[in-house]
């Protein structure tokens, strides 16, 4: 009899496989438990529609897993609605005046429409629009017509901006700036006018509606004429006309200004700088990156002091930084900054900058210090940076970020004016202080 | 005996490509958490979240400044 292998098992093998396929079946089964329980994107719980709110400004808010490709409300009145707004991963916000109707709304929803009750229009921004006719300087005073639609006088804020660059205030009721004597706002027809009985010469005027700062931009700028001719060349506005020129004091032709309204300018408009920040914390993210709402404070200071040249330069240097955010705060983030600063090592650089001929020396050093300097800068924008995350996750209110933006924005002006290491180290240990006194302010909600 | 080992075998095969379609179609949704969150700000730039506490933010920034003053030291 010869030898045989010792023959394949079936049984053994078959009971084996069964069984891999009996563990593999109850595990799609459990998975699939567990999407149904909504632990994933095909459950009926996170596919409806969340927390559906709406305000007095006509702006409507709800949160869906997956966005809707178009929002479509039914109104009180029985009409549809498509809305205008846009998606933030899961969550809608429409723009202001979309929904100004009181009452029960549905939202049109595949998965069911959802009930909610909107409170009805009381004031939108969007609605509201504010445009300067003119602005005159008769003597010592000062006379400028406005029309302002959809809004109301008392929350407007006039500016008036000196030649030294000074910016005198005046909101009805609120504040007013002691160089402006009796400041008024009276109805005339459809317009207004605002006048001053003694102003200072050499004037810009900034009318601009308050609660609507950082949305849709409601606000105008217009140069103050001199105009002492009288009321035959009273020029646009006030005479209901519309002429290029007037004639200066001393009987020549000049152009009457125009006024430069807040949507061409953006937040970069703004004469204050607590409005300009204040604007740009209210931004909507597609509207960050705007030229107009990009430049920053110190660029733009840089215009008026060093120039042109070093305010575009200054400006090359922040957009070089702006990647640096997608590394997490802390030594990665300096890194980043440092890497595009090409700084390396201060007291290695110094030391080669020092090995030089004389000739060379100077620029190595000026050089090396204009980078340390910028890097050392960035941590107080970094520090601004920080109190806005803190904003958006509920820790800060946008007033608390607004005065500490502020603070760091003017420290940065006063360290490219100091003149010592003695006061550049003054205004870290203020920044320090500052700093501690807006982390005092943070509030962590359970 | 084919009959025997076959059904087992491809009902497997089948299988395996059931639970590969389902993990290709769910963690774009679950993969959401967890992850580092982009935010605005007010610059235009972009930041990374990270889980950490206000004294961990509050020490972060106060070390922050004082590597600026010794950075300040080594240059002046």
């Amino acid at each position: 009899m010869k030898h045989q292998k010792a023959p394949f098992q079936p049984s053994l093998f078959l009971s084996f496989t069964w069984a891999l396929f009996l563990l593999a079946a109850a595990s799609v089964a459990s998975v699939s438990i567990a999407f149904a329980k909504g632990g994933g994107g095909g459950s009926g719980s996170a596919m409806a529609v969340a927390s559906p709110q709406c305000d007095d400004s006509g702006m409507f808010v709800f949160s869906k897993a997956t966005a809707l490709r178009k929002v479509i409300v039914l109104q009180p009145d029985g009409a549809e609605r498509e809305l205008v707004g846009e998606w933030d991963s899961s969550t809608f916000t429409s723009e202001e005046a979309e929904l100004n109707q009181s009452g029960k709304h549905f939202l049109r929803d595949p998965s069911g429409d959802q009930e909610f009750t909107c409170p009805g229009l009381v004031f939108s921004c969007r609605l509201a629009s504010l445009s300067i006719k003119s602005c005159r300087r008769k003597a010592k005073s000062l006379i400028a017509e406005f029309s302002l639609e959809h809004g109301s006088p008392e929350y407007l804020l006039f500016q008036l901006r000196k030649q030294d660059k000074k910016i005198l205030k005046f909101q009805q009721g609120v504040s007013s700036s002691k160089e402006l004597i009796n400041p008024k706002i009276t109805k005339s027809g459809d317009s207004y006018i605002f006048t001053v009985d003694e102003a200072p010469e050499g004037l810009a005027l900034q009318i601009s509606l308050q609660p609507c700062v950082g949305r849709y931009y409601v606000y105008s700028t217009i140069v103050c004429a001199a105009d002492d001719a009288g009321p035959e060349n009273a020029g646009s506005g006030l005479s209901g006309k519309s002429e290029e020129t007037s004639r200066s004091p001393n009987g020549t032709p000049q152009e009457i200004p125009k006024e430069t309204p807040g949507s061409k300018e953006k937040c970069g408009g703004y004469m204050g700088l607590e409005d300009r920040v204040r604007c740009r914390l209210s931004l909507r993210e597609e509207q960050e990156d705007e030229y107009e709402n990009f430049y920053p404070e110190e660029c733009k200071a840089m215009q008026g002091s060093s120039g042109p040249a070093a305010s575009a330069d200054c400006l090359k240097g922040y957009r070089a930084v702006q990647q640096c955010w997608k590394s997490p705060a802390g030594p990665a983030r300096i890194a980043c900054v440092r890497k595009q600063a090409a700084l390396g090592s201060i007291k290695e650089e110094k030391r080669k900058c020092q090995a030089l001929p004389p000739a060379e020396r100077g620029s190595c050093i000026s050089g090396l210090e204009k980078k340390a300097h910028s890097v050392i800068k960035f941590r107080l924008y970094n520090l601004e940076e920080e109190a806005e995350w803190m904003m958006e996750k509920g820790w800060l209110s946008k007033e608390d970020v607004v005065s500490f933006v502020v603070k760091m924005e003017q420290s940065k002006l006063e360290y490219n004016l100091a003149k010592s290491k003695a006061e550049r180290k003054k205004l870290i240990e203020k920044a320090k202080r500052d700093w501690n006194g807006l982390m005092d302010e943070v509030e962590v909600k359970q | 005996m084919r009959a025997l080992i076959a059904p087992p075998v491809i009902a497997l095969i089948i299988l395996a490509i059931i639970v590969s379609g389902c993990a290709t179609q769910f963690p774009s949704q679950q993969g959401m958490e967890g992850q580092g969150r982009q935010q605005s700000q007010s610059d235009g730039s972009m930041g990374t979240e990270t889980a950490r506490s206000p004294d961990q933010v509050r020490e972060a920034g106060l070390q922050d400044l004082d590597i600026a003053m010794a950075e300040l030291d080594e240059l002046e």
